[in-house]
């Protein structure tokens, strides 16, 4: 435990070298992006809890195994998080015919977030639509889901957005305004029915 | 989510003695990639280099005699297979590009942009060398290539204008030599009073005349240059009967 409090004002970088020295520091970044690296294989994916364990354990390993690869110009959460995208893809290709309706927790903060970005109507209160975003957010084609998730919830800048999807940064661009686009679509779409 | 993930994750890594791949392949794979795009880049450098010559050597200057109109002489002998092939390793040196470590970063428009200038650049520094004549050498005896490049040739093989292409099949003597055009008809040339000229005509030697077609076979020569390149017309061979207001008579 020692260890631990000595290695939480560490960066993510400092414990990567020490990890290549002494394995027994890995389990500080695991512990750093177990519970986000959840969240995040839970948001983009429809895999139950036990599913999304596995597949974290496969991308600890992976990241451990490959710690020897993690190039210093990205941060280490772009790396880790590219390294979980590509994982959950793959896992997808394995298993084809999995159900893909995901359930978001959609929390204040991304409401605000996303509400202020799409320059909604005044009227419209997201807070009340909580379930019908959950439904627009399943309509979205994977690619617009995955941006939003990643800057509305994940809260990841461009340049990060970019780094994990291998993208460049005006793909990047182009995908959030396409997806807020499509979103504010659904939205107002369904206002009007009201 | 299991609050001991952590810890089950690094006894998994203990127990099947799981260790962080070496160094090395990591950069033996990036150094593999970045080689790879190189060596197709410059390899398309060498198309380029080849497709400037090409057009360099093209006969501008007979174009009327050649072709109806200007666009359809440049559509006519455009080199096809040498563009062909620049796209073909332009698009695998930024293939192998985007696949570097920040390869991705940047826009593929602006890559194959880029890689299309520096091919033209390295082209030219290559054609300056005399690569992309040896290249062209080389392939010139290839069947395969003979059969891609014969719709350039064809251009010269308009007898009623006055434009013949074939190889030599016989040297007779100082004024004559037999011809066997595309189209595998025999024709017996009349020239040529250059002694210079004459001593590099040689058995085997694919040319093409400009000229007027005589009687039967015959063929009367006002130029003759190889089927590609014009270096026997910058060096002066210019032979009997050149309309002189064309092009400038001289002589060593």
């Amino acid at each position: 435990m020692f260890k631990i409090k000595n290695s939480q004002n560490k960066t993510d970088e400092e414990l990567v070298s020490l990890t290549l020295k002494n394995q027994e520091y890995f389990l500080y970044l695991v512990e750093r992006y177990k519970e986000k690296l959840f969240r995040y294989i839970r948001r983009i994916s429809s895999f139950e809890k036990e599913e999304v364990e596995d597949i974290l354990q496969d991308i600890f390993i992976k990241v451990y195994q490959n710690l020897n690869g993690f190039d210093l110009k990205l941060k280490f959460s772009s790396w880790i998080y590219r390294i979980t995208h590509n994982q959950v893809i793959s896992q997808y290709r394995k298993i084809k015919n999995k159900p893909k309706i995901l359930s978001f927790d959609l929390n204040n903060h991304f409401l605000e977030n996303i509400s202020s970005d799409l320059n909604l109507n005044q009227e419209i209160n997201l807070n009340d639509l909580k379930e019908e975003i959950n439904q627009f957010l399943n309509q979205l084609d994977i690619k617009y889901r995955e941006v939003l998730i990643l800057k509305f919830m994940e809260e990841k800048d461009y340049r990060e957005i970019s780094d994990i999807l291998k993208k460049p940064i005006g793909t990047i661009a182009t995908l959030i305004n396409r997806a807020k686009k499509k979103l504010k679509e659904l939205i107002e779409k369904n206002e009007e029915k009201y | 989510m299991k609050k001991n993930i952590s810890q089950e994750i690094l006894e998994k890594i203990k127990e099947k003695k799981i260790s962080p791949k070496p160094k090395w392949q990591f950069l033996f794979k990036d150094y593999f990639i970045w080689t790879i795009a190189g060596i197709f880049l410059i390899i398309g450098s060498l198309s380029a280099a080849v497709i400037i010559y090409m057009i360099n050597n093209n006969d501008w200057d007979l174009y009327q005699q050649a072709s109806n109109s200007l666009l359809g002489f440049i559509f006519a002998t455009l080199p096809y297979l040498w563009i062909i092939s620049l796209i073909v390793f332009i698009f695998i040196a930024d293939y192998n590009f985007k696949q570097t470590k920040t390869g991705y970063r940047y826009q593929i428009s602006k890559v194959i942009l880029f890689s299309i200038l520096l091919s033209l650049v390295l082209g030219f520094f290559f054609y300056n060398f005399g690569l992309a004549k040896t290249i062209e050498h080389i392939f010139e005896d290839v069947p395969f290539y003979k059969k891609v490049m014969e719709p350039r040739h064809r251009v010269w093989m308009q007898t009623e204008k006055g434009l013949i292409s074939g190889q030599i099949v016989s040297v007779q003597n100082e004024n004559k030599f037999i011809l066997k055009d595309l189209n595998g008809k025999i024709w017996e040339i009349s020239c040529c009073r250059d002694v210079s000229f004459k001593e590099r005509l040689k058995e085997g030697m694919r040319i093409r005349i400009f000229g007027q077609s005589k009687e039967g076979n015959i063929f009367e020569a006002f130029k003759v240059m190889p089927l590609i390149g014009k270096q026997w017309m910058v060096k002066g061979m210019i032979l009997e009967g050149l309309n002189e207001r064309k092009i400038p008579r001289q002589s060593y």
